[in-house]
């Protein structure tokens, strides 16, 4: 795991980067639960500017959101920011802004099989601008924050190129800091981050379903420590997402590839899964 | 509502209310209801209605799949974000004997802050989604050789369709929302059929096309080509159930080769959504389909750029798959307006 840095000055809080980069680092001495050979996926991730300049300063979130894969399942994450200028989305309907991905789907396709460079880096993270239907005044809205396309339920997506995952960080970004009270602190902002690109990446890297309803009481079924959430969650708490840096899969600790009955069989099962 | 309604009673209700679900009892809408009690104590009645808008479909042939989410009830409806693409939606199907499987869809996610309660459904109030099965649902295949992204050979399915109402909304208590199964066989095409697929896949192929005609890659003709095969058929043959796919996927799911070269300038980025000769055909086709599901399909293509044309479509096709789209969607921008004009608190 490293230790890299979003580049840029929008979120002044240098005092706190420092612990921040202390805890990031702390987890690289981690040692894996278990006698499994560590995995390492290449993953690509590129921003459209606005959305880079949303996450300057947050120092931890590759790091944090790697440690939650590789606490769970000997899955270590190495990041590789390719491009921080991505154009808009040229195809949208809603142009420049991010259109319906329910009715525009191949327009999310597309974009990734023109940016995603899969034959290097097998899985891709997008933070991008505005999602057309996401609100952008008060009073503080509820917004759609990210889009993944998975293959089947608890399987990872076969073919590189048709992997993608897509934050709309500015969103995110608007509702948190500024529409909603109390606004999140920088680090709590950071913390929500860390959730919700684990989140997507979960959906991305195991074919991970949210935690709801059926698929709850089929492909959850571990626990977490006391307080906390499953990441893969619908409708996290505010005390989850702000409260921790280190979120959290749940498990029963002995499953094995081949259990799909919690995250951590799911991501036991697919961790070999690369091109 | 306080009281709790049987579902049959409910049902012969809105079956009276909404003609284009009661003629079409044999395939376009299935549908089951539930009552619930949330946080608030009062209790909620839901249906989920799904449908395919008929029971056998050539191999090769779009599937317009249409989900209703309505409040018929008496009281205001608090859900969670419901979409084909919403986590708290699972859909699964079976194919000949097989048992159901879960369904690949891609996944939205959200953020709410407390105290949110849901999305409010007003009553008799609903919300409606159309989606083409094969872009989520069958084998995986090359999508720039064939049209859709997933494959349905000839055989017999099963697609159920679940809601978790009530995931995520705090202090409420579960509300699972189930429709009825829909069953639909895919069977051989008939010569015709397949040669028009054919023909239909050997444009798709052109959107990647980089071969260089007078300067510029063939894929670059694609837009135009395709409007000009659907201005043909629609003269020809109106009923054509691939009309509303092209006008709607077929002018969005190529052209990232496209892409750089519009970059580059080289290129003009062609918008079906302001270009008149697409709005006139669209509107045409969606008069011809107005009483399937795939009307209502076209309907929902109209929604980001041309929201006023909703209250007109939502007039002349009231009372059709195609007219109920257009309410949900003015409703769903009414509601979006009077969001925006609120201020931040």
């Amino acid at each position: 795991m490293k230790c890299t840095s979003l580049r840029g000055s929008r979120l002044p809080f240098l005092t706190i980067l420092v612990g921040a980069i202390a805890l990031g680092c702390a987890l690289q001495g981690e040692t894996p639960p278990d006698q499994l050979q560590v995995v390492t996926d290449a993953v690509q991730t590129s921003a459209q500017l606005e959305a880079h300049q949303d996450l300057v300063g947050m120092y931890n979130l590759e790091d944090a959101v790697a440690g939650a894969f590789l606490r769970t399942a000997d899955i270590n994450l190495d990041f590789h920011d390719t491009n921080d200028n991505l154009p808009a989305p040229s195809q949208s309907p809603n142009y420049p802004d991010w259109p319906d991905d329910f009715t525009y789907q191949s327009v999310y396709q597309n974009y990734a099989n023109t940016y995603h460079d899969a034959a290097t880096y097998p899985w891709v993270v997008f933070y991008v601008n505005h999602y057309a239907s996401n609100p952008t005044t008060g009073p503080c809205p509820s917004i759609q924050v990210g889009t993944t396309n998975p293959a089947s339920p608890n399987v990872a997506e076969p073919d590189a190129t048709r992997r993608s995952s897509f934050i709309f960080v500015t969103d995110i970004w608007l509702v948190e800091k500024t529409l909603c009270s109390p606004a999140a602190t920088d680090q709590q902002f950071e913390n929500e981050m860390i959730h919700l690109v684990t989140h997507e990446y979960g959906h991305q890297r195991a074919g991970l379903t949210n935690n709801s309803g059926t698929n709850g009481t089929l492909y959850h079924t571990g626990s977490v420590p006391t307080g906390r959430q499953d990441v893969m969650v619908v409708g996290a708490s505010y005390a989850e997402l702000w409260g921790y840096a280190d979120p959290v899969f749940d498990a029963t600790g002995v499953e094995t590839a081949g259990a799909h009955s919690t995250c951590r069989g799911n991501l036991l099962s697919n961790r070999l899964v690369s091109h | 509502m306080s009281s709790y309604q049987r579902p049959t009673q409910v049902v012969s209700k809105r079956r009276a209310e909404t003609p284009w679900s009661a003629r079409s009892t044999a395939a376009l809408l299935l549908f089951s209801v539930a009552t619930a009690a949330p946080s608030s104590g009062i209790a909620q009645e839901l249906v989920l209605n799904a449908g395919v808008g008929k029971t056998t479909f050539f191999e090769g042939e779009p599937i317009y799949f249409l989900v209703q989410l309505q409040n018929v009830g008496t009281d205001t409806a608090w859900v969670y974000f419901f979409n084909l693409f919403s986590p708290a939606v699972t859909l699964s199907m079976g194919r000949g004997l097989g048992n159901p499987t879960p369904v690949a869809k891609p996944t939205r996610n959200y953020v709410v802050r407390p105290p949110w309660r849901g999305v409010p459904i007003p009553p008799g109030a609903s919300v409606l989604n159309t989606i083409v099965l094969q872009d989520i649902l069958g084998d995986e295949w090359d999508s720039r050789s064939h049209l859709f992204r997933h494959h349905l050979s000839p055989d017999e399915y099963e697609l159920r369709v679940e809601f978790d109402a009530h995931a995520g909304l705090p202090g409420a208590a579960p509300l699972t929302l189930k429709a009825a199964p829909i069953a639909f066989q895919v069977r051989i095409p008939t010569a015709a059929e397949d040669n028009e697929v054919r023909e239909l896949e050997a444009m798709r192929k052109m959107g990647w096309d980089t071969t260089r005609i007078a300067g510029l890659p063939r894929a670059a003709r694609y837009s135009s080509t395709l409007i000009g095969w659907v201005n043909r058929r629609l003269t020809d043959q109106p009923d054509d159930p691939f009309l509303p796919f092209l006008l709607y996927e077929g002018l969005y799911g190529v052209g990232q080769i496209l892409s750089r070269h519009i970059q580059a300038g080289e290129v003009q980025r062609f918008d079906p959504d302001t270009s008149e000769v697409v709005s006139r055909l669209r509107l045409a086709v969606i008069d011809r389909h107005r009483a399937s599901s795939a009307g209502a399909h076209l309907v929902q293509a109209l929604t980001a750029r041309h929201p006023d044309q909703m209250v007109f479509l939502a007039s002349r096709l009231s009372g059709t798959p195609a007219g109920d789209m257009a309410r949900y969607q003015v409703e769903r921008n009414q509601h979006g307006q009077q969001a925006k004009t609120q201020s931040p608190r």
